[in-house]
């Protein structure tokens, strides 16, 4: 049975490296994940969840467990996202070739696999289309893509988010309304050019 | 239930977190409004394809890296060393942080010029700074700087809210350890001297505190509106080469909100009004008379028009003349802080473009690639900040006034 986050955090606190190996390799595709869907750009996810681990590794001393190790792990994430997007002006992704070369496969497999295999369009299309949501997120101002990112990657809970954003859980509520909306509109007119394929064409 | 009302409680009411009141009142209202229902359809589907988004995986070297980063620092048990001195920390974006330290390091030096005046060279520089001297506002730094100590030292009553997810202790922790080799934002006028867009100034509890500090002037807030036409705001921070740079200089982080002490209000007010006679006409005139424009006609007699903040009570006032009017919901979302946030970065970013633009025609230490690179970041990023507050003050600038009308 794998050791708990408790008892691997514990262990790491004794100067186990061993046991921040397993916490890392336990949490990185979580961690990678929220930082890719974050910059939209897998050089700079990997950069950024590197941080998000050092740090992570440097604050470790002084958590003492009031919250959940995933959830305090995932407020340190977010807080470094939070950092690293004014430490740099937005780009143009690319990252639809690099989705498709370094992650594609399973990506499509993970979305789509639940029942079977997608034929190749159908895994294409799925492709193109998790593109697509992407781009609308690195479209948003930052603080609606971040609020999204918590609520629907981190699946955080509006407590949650409240604690990490340092705001009440009204204006966590007014928030997330205002970027899912954004959201949306960003989606309307994006989809144009993927109207014929898109499932949420109207 | 207001159009506006339910637009925004769709949100919430897709995640469950309505009271069961407001809850049943947004089910039976999408039971019988389509266009809601739709509206309400497509926010599911995009929020499941949010969450449907496949989780990726690092490359295979990826812990193994991190592992060596690690292994150069101190074992977690330990006593932290000083974070600057971390060889670990150092991944991609030291180099920037080193490079924006030059930058500092120059704007030091320009500082000392502009305050002391250099030998033999003293026309020159103080034609290129000029604008910052313009108000002679330098002494005033130092009284803000005891501002700012004071407003830190509360740090600990404005963190009520922290605990509603997270221990505040974490924040701090966090914060401590965000920006290896970076230099707190808050400690007065040095702060003013960081140029790197780093993630000391972003994270910083302190940065956000100061701009959460009460702020309850609201009288002021609309003063300050009053002969603010829509989209000044942001001249006026983009202004900084003409002249905001020297409050900026003078003021080090102390942000403008809590200078002018004005609370950034998003307005949202409902109102029934009773005329007895169709008033449409008339509402549009008011609304354009007043600087606003009606911005939906949401049907069933609803009315929704943006007046510049400083107008809405003229505009409720002259509805109120019109006939019947009761008020049926006021909404104010307050974001200061966000706004506090994006300004306070403007100025920022806008010191650096000075930092080194004077860089840039001074034979340097840094190399002058480096610094147009700098130069070409800062700016991106200064267009991008620029467009952020925009947005943020185009909401702020203007009340929206739902009117349902019988």
């Amino acid at each position: 049975m794998q050791p708990s986050d408790d008892i691997l955090v514990k262990r790491i606190k004794n100067g186990d490296m061993d046991a921040f190996e397993l916490l890392v390799r336990r949490y990185e595709s979580k961690v990678y994940t929220v930082a890719y869907r974050f910059l939209g750009s897998h050089a700079d996810a990997s950069d950024l969840a590197q941080e998000t681990f050092l740090r992570l590794y440097q604050a470790l001393p002084s958590f003492r467990g009031e919250s959940s190790f995933l959830t305090w792990l995932y407020s340190v994430t977010a807080n470094a996202c939070r950092d690293e997007i004014r430490r740099k002006q937005r780009r143009p992704v690319v990252s639809w070739e690099n989705e498709v070369l370094n992650n594609g496969s399973q990506a499509v497999s993970q979305a789509l696999g639940r029942s079977r295999m997608p034929t190749p369009e159908e895994a294409a299309e799925q492709n193109e289309f998790n593109e697509l949501i992407q781009q609308c997120l690195n479209d948003l101002p930052e603080e609606q893509r971040l609020i999204l990112v918590m609520r629907e990657i981190q699946g955080l809970s509006y407590g949650e988010i409240a604690g990490v954003l340092e705001c009440s859980l009204g204006t966590v509520k007014s928030r997330l309304s205002r970027a899912r909306r954004a959201f949306k509109d960003t989606y309307n007119s994006k989809r144009e050019p993927f109207g014929q394929r898109s499932r949420l064409a109207r | 239930m207001q159009y506006l009302e339910i637009q925004d409680l769709l949100s919430p009411y897709l995640d469950g977190v309505l009271n069961s009141s407001e809850g049943e009142e947004i089910s039976a209202h999408l039971a019988a409004c389509p266009n809601c229902r739709a509206e309400f359809e497509i926010l599911c589907e995009l929020v499941d394809a949010l969450k449907a988004l496949p989780e990726l995986s690092p490359s295979p070297e990826f812990s193994a890296q991190i592992l060596k980063n690690v292994s150069n620092l101190p074992p977690a048990a330990g006593k932290s060393r000083p974070l600057g001195a971390s060889p670990g920390s150092f991944t991609r974006g030291s180099w920037s942080r080193v490079v924006a330290l030059a930058a500092a390091l120059v704007f030091t030096v320009s500082m000392t010029v502009l305050m002391y005046g250099m030998p033999g060279k003293r026309e020159n520089v103080n034609q290129l700074f000029q604008t910052l001297i313009d108000q002679g506002q330098t002494d005033r730094g130092v009284i803000l700087s005891d501002r700012d100590k004071e407003v830190a030292d509360d740090h600990p009553n404005n963190d009520s809210n922290a605990g509603s997810g997270l221990e505040s202790q974490h924040y701090a922790d966090i914060a401590d350890i965000t920006a290896p080799g970076s230099v707190a934002p808050i400690s007065g006028m040095n702060s003013t001297l960081l140029p790197a867009p780093g993630p000391a100034y972003s994270s910083s509890p302190g940065g956000e505190i100061i701009s959460s500090e009460p702020l309850n002037n609201v009288p002021s807030n609309q003063e300050n509106f009053k002969d603010s036409t829509p989209g000044s705001i942001i001249p006026q921070v983009m202004a900084v080469k003409e002249g905001n740079i020297s409050r900026n200089v003078a003021y080090g982080n102390v942000p403008a909100s809590i200078q002018d002490s004005a609370q950034k209000i998003i307005h949202t007010t409902s109102l029934h009004l009773d005329a007895g006679y169709d008033v449409q006409s008339k509402i549009k005139d008011l609304a354009r008379s007043n600087g606003g424009q009606l911005s939906g006609y949401s049907g069933g007699g609803v009315l929704v028009m943006k007046v510049p903040v400083g107008q809405y009570e003229n505009v409720v006032n002259s509805i109120q003349d019109l006939g019947q009017m009761t008020l049926s919901k006021m909404n104010r979302e307050d974001v200061s802080k966000e706004y506090t946030v994006y300004e306070t970065r403007l100025k920022e970013l806008a010191l650096n473009e000075q930092i080194l633009l004077v860089a840039l025609e001074k034979p340097g230490p840094s190399p002058a690639s480096d610094t147009q690179a700098q130069l070409k970041e800062v700016r991106e990023d200064l267009e991008y900040q620029k467009k952020q507050l925009t947005n943020l003050s185009s909401l702020v600038e203007y009340s929206t006034i739902e009117l349902r009308l019988d």
